[in-house]
């Protein structure tokens, strides 16, 4: 009887974790919400463009299931929404846009076979990724062996864009944040001491990566380093050392819900260091998580909520307008990589080969909620400023913008 | 004399077997025995008549209720107990906890069991009596499971009693029991049978049987061959061919 | 100092472990069921828990002055409707599905339940439920006190979690050990059938079985969504497996062992994050401690040979 019942329990993992595995049809296209339906070709009115072959199909895919569902909902809500004001402004030329979703749940390997999907089944011309640094790298190579042009919106992985020349990033790339925060660290807080906490995943370990290659040459002295799980709930063991290593600033590494839970703890054990953070806390639920707990937390992000850019403050209210919440930099990237794609298709045609040429040729571009972006480097990363926030009043506020290109140049 | 119990025309089958066809037993107040060689059914006659089993058709009548519809504990909480061949005491429990487990068989039904505590005097005092009847007082703080065979042959016997039943069916009791054991166990049987309890008692062993019971319901492959006084069963051709001549 | 903090915040984290564990325990001493499902219990008892303390806390407002007081005569109020709303999903698991699947193939009631969790946890992933963002609970400590010594401070929350554990834990105590009920439970939970013998309805004990445990679980479910002020869909994956190795751990069907075992595995999980840091994730910590135990002790800390 106990070893069966010892049996029946080891099944019982066994079946928790395949019942964890991907579900094995992703969400199809009909089923999202789709407020950005194209417009019948027939209907459109000017008889002097060239007959187009229908709408122009763009491949999105992020996490609206499991986990990392909020974040993959703002991306798709964002895509979305640059997809409308596109569409609202004559499109492509005068072909509408349209975007074709899938849900990855968070999974790689759900991620890459909702990539051949969108090239084998639904044919769209380029494809952005709305995911995290893990499905983004086992997408990339899908897209680049068919030939086609993905962009990543927000992850920041650097092994993404080295897949190839097809691979290009809007976000900042994980070195150059880890260096902004190090920058931060030693220039803005004159900090010396610093603790760092890394999510153990392709996010955090790059982010730290990059801070620590910075924290040499700023000078900082790096007196504490730990890793923890995504999700995870209990920092109490982790505090309780850093308090007794006493640094300066504690650099971690995370996403919102961590964040928020880590800040808390921090603040109801008496840790009296600044905590600095990069753009995984870049979302209002960090705030409405952590309550007062996130006031004067600092982050570096590509969001400048401040912006005094055109594009930033419509992309805030546009979509404070059509989803009733404050946007996140996660949408915002999401966002531009609708832009910038749009922008890329207009001027070098829907080919692969234009569109790279055109993104390539990108100058100084403004039309996007984080730039604006200079240029595109030969390995296809942006230079772009990369901003500083800090949480003050329950919002995120301008802290400071770098923009030395000794910095900020991948 | 009156009926005490009545399984009706019983028949059960297990997939094709046939373990019971058509059987018939009465008991009055009186000690019957039920005899009859491995496999003739005794067993799943008394599981038909405390409610394990339902019957495959056939009617089980306790003081002129019909019971073969009704769940185990509501047939013992209308007044049948019984022992296993297998003993079953609830291990893990004292002595004297088995026997209040039982003893909480009339109100379990009601809202009272939330509120009651089950160790208070007005139960206590009951349960000891049993222990004492039974002669287990000495055990009374023992783990059940820590006794020895004979003891816990007593014990589902005080267990049983604890739910102050009318008809008590007691399967083998003697089994694994010394000459002595047995001895005592049949001056217990019928101290009961004095206080007017109707007792069935399946058996193998024969002497014990025989000396113990008025009467006798002989089984064999599913169907009754011979009943009567225990002389009579003796020496029916049938029961010696079936059973006895082994 | 750290060593006596360390202590008391995994006492706070062994507390969450045994509320959770103890339902499962007891559901696996008398069925000898894996109740995957219990987990969607846990985090159905947060998300109910949280609805309430949202819908009563307006009420609360324009009668009290202070918003910390309505903050916190909210929790209490949503503290028992979680624990009932979650008792009674308890039950209805039981009586709409286990009690069919009971005495068949174990195989069956498992597969059956990891579909229910998996069920449960769609279903509050939508969007007129939790949908799929966090969710915060902020109610604090509940009025509880802060507790400061010179070598260790526990938050309110902190003491309002133990406080609710061991009321909790004496209210089942009680139940099981000094009731008659209790009894029959117990006799139950070592024989069912021969608990039917002596007129235990067993129906009823198993019904009451999973409203008590399943009322626990829904009371961890608030205590921990206060602790970490979150609440989400998915908050029931990590204890759907941990909760299993506490009860393993324990001793499978012990309600002692399961709370040894909840105390061990906390001071495991938060000693190893201290001093062995990065070493390995916590939640391989658990396992390990499993593995190791089961490999010299097979029958658990406090399970039966």
């Amino acid at each position: 009887m106990k070893k069966f019942a010892m049996l029946a329990w080891l099944v019982a993992l066994a079946v928790l974790v395949v019942s964890c595995a991907p579900a094995p049809t992703p969400v199809p296209p009909t089923k999202a919400p789709e407020p950005t339906k194209a417009p019948e070709p027939t209907k459109a009115p000017e008889a002097t463009k060239p007959p187009s072959a229908g709408p122009i199909k763009i491949g999105f895919f992020s996490p609206l299931t499991g986990p990392t569902a909020a974040d993959g909902q703002s991306a798709f809500n964002s895509a979305k929404l640059a997809v409308k004001l596109i569409n609202d402004a004559g499109g492509i030329n005068g072909a509408p846009l349209q975007l074709i979703n899938y849900d990855d749940a968070g999974k790689p390997d759900q991620a890459a076979s909702v990539a051949r999907k969108l090239i084998e089944s639904d044919k769209v011309v380029a494809a952005i990724s709305g995911a995290y640094s893990g499905p983004t790298r086992a997408a990339a190579p899908v897209f680049q062996q068919a030939g086609m042009v993905m962009l990543s919106a927000y992850a920041i992985h650097p092994e993404i864009t080295k897949v190839g020349d097809k691979i290009f990033r809007i976000g900042t790339l994980a070195d150059v944040q880890g260096k902004v925060g190090a920058e931060l660290v030693a220039k803005n807080l004159k900090a010396k001491k610093v603790a760092i906490l890394t999510i153990d995943n392709d996010y955090g370990v790059s982010l730290t990566a990059g801070f620590k290659a910075h924290a040499l040459k700023v000078g900082l002295e790096i007196i504490f380093e730990q890793k923890y799980s995504f999700g995870e709930k209990d920092f109490r063991p982790i505090i309780e050392k850093i308090k007794a290593a006493n640094p300066d600033v504690v650099y971690a590494t995370g996403y919102y819900a961590e964040a928020s839970t880590l800040v808390s703890q921090a603040k109801d054990a008496g840790l009296k260091a600044q905590i600095v953070g990069q753009e995984g806390y870049d979302s209002p639920q960090f705030i409405k998580l952590a309550g007062a707990n996130s006031e004067g937390v600092i982050i570096t992000t590509d969001l400048n909520r401040d912006s005094k850019e055109a594009m930033t403050q419509k992309f805030l209210t546009e979509y404070k307008k059509a989803y009733n919440e404050d946007a996140d930099m996660v949408g915002a990237s999401a966002f531009d990589a609708v832009q910038v794609l749009a922008y890329a298709m207009k001027t070098g045609g829907t080919t692969t080969d234009g569109i790279i040429k055109a993104l390539k040729g990108l100058k100084d571009f403004k039309d996007c909620a984080t730039g604006p972006f200079l240029r595109y480097t030969a390995d296809r990363e942006l230079v772009r400023p990369v901003s500083s926030q800090i949480v003050k009043g329950g919002a995120f506020h301008l802290y400071q913008e770098f923009t030395d290109p000794a910095v900020t140049t991948p | 004399m009156s009926t005490r119990l009545e399984a009706r025309n019983i028949t059960k089958r297990f997939g094709g077997l046939e373990a019971l066809r058509g059987v018939s037993v009465t008991a009055q107040d009186e000690i019957l025995g039920l005899i009859g060689p491995n496999g003739a059914g005794k067993t799943t006659l008394f599981n038909i008549i405390c409610g394990f089993l339902r019957p495959t058709s056939g009617a089980v009548i306790f003081e002129d209720r019909a019971i073969h519809t009704k769940r185990t504990h509501e047939i013992t909480q209308s007044g049948i107990a019984r022992t296993f061949q297998i003993v079953k005491p609830f291990s893990d429990l004292t002595v004297l906890d088995n026997v209040l487990a039982g003893l909480g068989c009339h109100i379990y039904a009601t809202p009272r069991v939330f509120a009651e505590q089950y160790s208070t005097r007005t139960t206590i005092e009951p349960a000891r009596e049993i222990l004492a009847f039974t002669d287990l007082t000495k055990w009374a703080d023992t783990l059940a499971g820590n006794l020895p065979i004979g003891l816990q042959r007593k014990l589902e016997i005080a267990r049983a009693l604890a739910t102050q039943p009318r008809l008590l069916l007691l399967d083998e009791p003697a089994a694994g029991l010394t000459s002595g054991e047995a001895d005592e166990l049949a001056v217990l049987v019928r101290k009961l049978r004095a206080q007017g309890k109707t007792i069935i008692v399946i058996e193998h062993n024969m002497a014990f049987a025989m000396n113990l019971c008025q009467r006798i319901v002989v089984l064999a492959q599913g169907e009754i061959i011979a009943q009567g006084t225990p002389a009579q069963v003796q020496t029916d051709e049938r029961v010696i061919n079936a059973y006895l001549g082994h | 100092m750290s060593i006596a903090q360390n202590l008391s915040n995994a006492m706070v984290l062994a507390s969450t472990y045994i509320l959770i564990a103890i339902g499962l325990t007891m559901v696996y001493g008398v069925l000898k069921v894996l109740h995957v499902a219990h987990a969607g219990v846990y985090a159905s008892g947060a998300f109910v828990g949280l609805g309430a303390f949202n819908f009563v806390r307006p009420f609360c407002t324009p009668t009290l002055e202070d918003a910390r007081l309505a903050s916190n005569l909210a929790f209490w109020i949503s503290l028992p409707i979680a624990m009932i709303v979650s008792g009674v999903m308890g039950a209805l698991i039981y009586l709409l599905i286990y009690r069919y699947t009971w005495g068949k193939s174990p195989t069956i009631s498992l597969v059956a339940s990891v579909g229910l969790f998996t069920l449960i946890q769609d279903l509050l992933q939508k969007p007129f439920l939790l949908g799929p963002r966090q969710q915060p609970y902020p109610a604090g400590g509940a009025g509880m006190p802060r507790i400061e010594t010179p070598w260790f401070m526990i938050t309110p929350t902190q003491v309002l979690i133990l406080f609710v554990t061991l009321i909790l834990l004496a209210i089942v105590y009680v139940i099981l050990n000094r009731t008659r009920i209790g009894l029959g439970w117990q006799a139950a939970s070592l024989d069912p059938e021969m608990a039917a013998a002596v007129g235990v309805n067993v129906t009823h004990v198993i019904v009451l079985n999973f409203f008590l445990g399943s009322m626990l679980a829904g009371a961890a479910g608030v205590l921990v969504g206060v602790y970490d002020n979150m609440v989400f869909s998915t908050m029931g994956d990590v204890p759907s497996y941990k909760a299993f190795v506490v009860v393993v751990l324990g001793g499978l069907g012990s309600v002692p062992g399961t709370i040894v075992a909840s105390i061990v595995l906390a001071v495991t999980e938060t000693f190893m994050v201290a001093f062995a840091g990065s070493l390995m994730p916590r939640d391989a910590i658990a396992f390990l401690v499993l593995i190791l135990l089961l490999m010299f002790r097979p029958r658990g800390l406090l399970g039966r040979a």
